[in-house]
């Protein structure tokens, strides 16, 4: 799998990460929330975590990202970092996200 | 049910508005027209007329539906009006907005039944409401929406549910409202049933209105059809086929969408897709949905009803 960013890659000059605007999002409550990409009618489910990943997809940086969900989790697992960056591979490869520059790049 | 009011080409005053009266899919039905399968009760008015000419749409259909392989259905999309062909029937023209449909030249029930499915559809989908092709029965004051695509025994299933003293809110095509609370909006109170059906089932009060060679009409009498006010969902079962025992499991609520989606009907526009999905995701987050794979058989129907209807009791019980 191709990740967008390196894992290991802790500067806050990255590329930026951004909901695509042909996918919808409803949340669903507990269960977290289901994705449905409007030129491929494909549907993700998206658990807890995943859900709030989504939310907070608004032209974040992976370390900012990262920040955020460690405040959101409270005790997050140390693999935090790496999981993040896979997910957003997954995303990204069924075309859910769109990936911006970053500046440092 | 006849004498209700004509109304041609003019805008309901306000969407809003309830009137009360014969009434299906929660609107309140304005037509010289005579029907069969309608239930009082409030809507916003909508009026049904005989067309006066036959639309000549140009281009290919925008959608179509198939039976069996073959185009039952197209429809032609004039910028939010539609030209709708439904064979045998003939040409409807249906403008959502006003909302009106005029209807082919009228025989009878059989062309009830058209004006009742497609037509109406796209009238309540503009609404914001879902079409999905489901039956509906009320047990205990709460919507049990059976859906499936044709050929799993919807219609049998839900006559199964009337046999039992259970109400039919829609057999076919069922109107499901997301918010405030999700419910269904019932449909006309009729079944088109398989002969060798109707002769497996004992279904109180119905009368026989029309016949085909292979399905027989009937209407539920007006005590058993009751009204048309909404009826909150109680549960959504998914009917699969399959032989063996019949097991009744809970989904998740990420899980049923993709069902949902595919058996709704939605209009090809991102703004409606987008609609539709928020619907259907808005469902699967509030209602509790269900599998249920089974054989086909009539003796299994009775053990089945009681299953369906025990286990949604049980889950609303502390």
């Amino acid at each position: 799998m191709n990740l967008p960013v390196p894992a290991t890659e802790k500067t806050d000059s990255g590329p930026r990460f951004r909901r695509h605007l042909r996918v919808e999002y409803r949340a669903l409550g507990d269960e977290g929330g289901v994705l449905l990409h409007l030129d491929t009618a494909a549907y993700h489910g998206l658990n807890q975590v995943g859900a709030r990943i989504w939310e907070l997809l608004d032209g974040v940086t992976l370390v900012e990202l990262v920040s955020r969900l460690e405040e959101y989790l409270g005790d997050p697992p140390s693999t935090l970092a790496d999981d993040v960056a896979e997910f957003l591979a997954r995303l990204a490869e069924r075309g859910l996200i769109l990936l911006e520059p970053g500046t440092g790049s | 049910m006849s004498g209700v009011q004509v109304v041609t080409g003019e805008r309901a005053s306000s969407a809003a508005e309830e009137m009360a009266g014969p009434a299906c899919y929660g609107y309140s039905i304005r037509s010289s027209l005579e029907f069969c399968a309608l239930r009082p009760g409030p809507g916003t008015p909508l009026a049904v007329t005989e067309a006066d000419d036959e639309p000549n749409p140009s281009g290919p259909p925008s959608g179509e539906w198939f039976d069996q392989g073959a185009p039952f259905a197209r429809l032609w999309d004039h910028n939010g009006t539609y030209s709708l062909w439904i064979d045998p029937l003939g040409w409807f023209s249906v403008d959502p907005g006003a909302p009106t449909i005029k209807a082919p030249s009228w025989v009878g029930p059989r062309r009830e039944v058209g004006l009742w499915g497609l037509p109406m559809a796209l009238c309540f989908l503009e609404r914001g409401d879902l079409p999905l092709h489901a039956a509906a029965v009320e047990v205990e004051g709460r919507a049990i929406v059976l859906a499936a695509p044709g050929r799993h025994g919807k219609t049998t299933l839900a006559g199964a549910f009337v046999q039992a003293g259970h109400r039919l809110l829609s057999e076919d095509l069922t109107c499901l409202r997301a918010a405030p609370e999700p419910a269904v909006l019932p449909g006309p109170a009729l079944m088109r049933l398989r002969r060798d059906v109707i002769e497996h089932l004992v279904l109180p009060g119905v009368e026989v209105v029309a016949e085909t060679p292979d399905r027989v009409l009937v209407t539920l009498s007006e005590t058993g059809r009751g009204g048309a006010g909404a009826v909150p969902v109680g549960a959504v079962v998914f009917l699969k086929l399959r032989e063996g025992e019949t097991a009744l499991t809970r989904r998740s609520p990420a899980t049923v969408v993709p069902d949902l989606w595919g058996l709704s009907m939605k209009r090809p526009t991102d703004s409606a897709r987008r609609r539709c999905f928020q619907t259907i995701a808005a469902l699967a987050g509030s209602v509790p949905m269900w599998d249920l794979r089974r054989r086909l058989s009539f003796s299994d129907l009775p053990s089945i009803v009681e299953r369906i209807v025990n286990t949604c009791r049980e889950r609303r019980e502390p």
